[in-house]
């Protein structure tokens, strides 16, 4: 897939994803994998963003094996970003899909 | 790769971040590396599946909004000046919490303009005193000065140049862009209160609906400024990398006293480790050097990294530079103590050099005065003497050459000038570090100091007339070393 276009996805997932429940990195990759194979690397980079966007708050909860986890939560700006991405994914996958039916029914 | 390098390269590649950001995301990197470590993977497997550590460290930059840091100087010593204006701001705004960021930020940036603009005069300063010597000591007279005022007019106009183009890139940073913004947003406002008041009196209407479409226009002028003016501040590239090439040129002329100077340091400092090795420990002077080389080290450090490496600045060059004055303050008062615990004798020390005697005597008739420029001399009465005068020289041929000239009516006893200096250089080192062992000092001086006996009769002891010239004082010109005696003449030791 279009790199470019998974990353705009892939920022839509990862908001819904944190909505659902706080997550750390590694269980986030893992959530995230489930809908598109990604590099590993590049969603600490987005997560840093989207927090740095005031989109996520952070905090560290200890965990009884290796170093304290780093947890997401989502904030209300972050619920109103997700929602507003979910409405442009929303009409941009039904005008996509309505141009498929159209073209399909040319055929 | 294994994960230490791993986790140390990712390091290195986001240095130009700030220290707990970078700590942060390391730290979260290796988190799950660990995590799929624990899942069965080995560290190499985990970290392959970063994928290239380039494109990360891309990526992650990218979520600061940061460029990767450019090749290109320019960029550098922009990091560099916004850094510094980064960390003076956050200090600034701990101080004064209620003034508005902007405020703090315009008067942060003019404080940084000054002291660099003061700071810059330094090394230009520097400079300009070298080239100015180094001119009128190649040429004379009126050509020579007139080289000396081109120069200096040069010297200034750079210097001028620098600072204008500095505070330029300093203060101009988006400043002129927002300022004319908000100039927009104020004169939009006048027009709104403006129509306000039209609709309310309808007298002053015409009037003020004349100012308004006037302020109007002019708010239309400046917007249409605003692209162009922008456009400037983009082509203010290669100015700042003109000031950047002349920053580190007078870095290079700037740190090479330096360099000299700390030579200097580093052999006192050498001759005085040898003088504890051979039992003499003077620890004011060896820890007044050592101040010194931290202070000098630190400081060429410091200019060299301004100039070619602009990171942040550490804050263990502040704590080497204090050291180096402890040091020196430390030392100073060492030194005066143990300067108490030291005996002056005046007389020279005790060595095992021979006197050399001479006696000369000479008819009173013929010499009417005696002359010499360095020692001591004694007059003493002899009855047996008549018409006659005997001067007898005790000196230390070793140590100088004694030039005895009997013209018409004078005796003149003068020290040779020749490898004066250098002749006096070992023997005092030695007897120095004797009598330093013993805690005494005395009087080196006297060791080059002939003395003269002057067998006279008392009654024709005013036939003679004794005068001591006055020894000249060294002075140096570039390339001319001479001596000048009291009474004006010049003897040029060297040079033409």
């Amino acid at each position: 897939m279009n790199t470019q276009f998974k990353k705009g996805v892939l920022e839509l997932v990862v908001l819904v994803s944190v909505n659902k429940k706080d997550m750390y990195g590694y269980e986030l990759i893992q959530e995230v994998s489930k809908v598109t194979d990604i590099n590993e690397g590049t969603i600490y980079p987005l997560l840093r963003r989207l927090t740095n966007e005031k989109f996520f708050e952070t905090y560290l909860v200890e965990s009884t094996e290796g170093p304290p986890r780093k947890y997401y939560q989502i904030t209300v700006l972050g619920k109103k970003k997700m929602k507003e991405l979910l409405k442009q994914w929303d009409s941009f996958s039904k005008s996509v899909e309505k141009f498929i039916k159209g073209s399909e029914q040319n055929d | 790769m294994t994960k230490k390098t791993f986790l140390r390269k990712l390091g290195s590649k986001l240095d130009i971040l700030k220290e707990e950001e970078k700590k942060d995301i390391i730290n979260e990197y290796e988190g799950h590396i660990d995590e799929k470590i624990k899942q069965g993977k080995t560290e190499q497997e985990a970290v392959a599946d970063f994928g290239n550590i380039d494109d990360l460290t891309d990526e992650i930059l990218d979520a600061y909004k940061i460029k990767k840091p450019n090749k290109e100087d320019n960029s550098k010593i922009d990091n560099f000046i916004n850094e510094f204006i980064y960390t003076v701001k956050d200090v600034l705004k701990n101080i004064g919490r209620n003034m508005s960021e902007d405020t703090v930020g315009f008067i942060f940036k003019i404080l940084a303009a000054l002291l660099i603009i003061g700071l810059l005069r330094i090394p230009f300063y520097i400079v300009e005193q070298i080239g100015s010597s180094i001119f009128y000591g190649l040429t004379f007279g009126p050509i020579g000065a007139v080289t000396v005022l081109f120069w200096k007019v040069i010297v200034e106009l750079a210097y001028i140049l620098v600072a204008v183009l500095l505070v330029a890139s300093i203060l101009g940073k988006n400043e002129k862009v927002n300022e004319i913004k908000e100039k927009i947003i104020n004169k939009q406002n006048e027009i709104k209160k403006h129509s306000d008041i039209v609709s309310e009196s309808k007298e002053d209407a015409m009037r003020i609906k004349k100012e308004a479409t006037k302020i109007k226009e002019e708010a239309i002028k400046i917007k249409n400024e605003t692209p162009k003016k922008e456009e400037e501040s983009t082509s203010k590239i290669p100015f700042a990398e003109v000031s950047i090439i002349v920053l580190k040129i007078f870095a290079i002329i700037f740190v090479v006293p330096f360099v000299f100077t700390q030579i200097s340091f580093v052999i006192v400092f050498g001759i005085l480790i040898k003088f504890t090795i051979e039992g003499v420990i003077i620890w004011g002077l060896l820890s007044i050097f050592l101040g010194l080389i931290f202070i000098t080290g630190t400081l060429m450090k410091f200019i060299i990294k301004i100039a070619f490496t602009p990171k942040k600045l550490h804050y263990g060059m502040l704590v080497k530079v204090i050291i180096g004055f402890l040091l020196i303050d430390f030392g100073s008062a060492a030194l005066a103590f143990d300067f108490m615990n030291y005996d002056y004798v005046n007389e020279s020390p005790e060595h095992n050099y021979s006197y050399q005697t001479i006696t000369k005597s000479y008819s009173l008739d013929q010499i009417t005065n005696f002359s010499y420029d360095y020692g001591t001399y004694e007059i003493i009465e002899d009855e047996t003497l008549d018409n006659e005068v005997v001067i007898e020289i005790n000196y230390i041929e070793e140590l100088i050459n004694l030039n005895i000239k009997d013209s018409e009516e004078t005796i003149s006893m003068t020290i040779d000038d020749k490898d004066y200096y250098f002749n006096q250089i070992k023997p005092i080192y030695n007897l120095l570090m004797e009598d330093l062992k013993e805690k005494v000092i005395h009087n080196y001086m006297k060791l080059f100091a002939p003395e003269y006996e002057i067998y006279i009769n008392p009654e024709q002891k005013d036939q003679l007339e004794i005068n001591k010239q006055k020894i000249g004082s060294l002075n140096a010109t570039l390339g001319n070393i001479y001596i000048e005696s009291s009474n004006g003449d010049k003897v040029i030791i060297n040079g033409n």
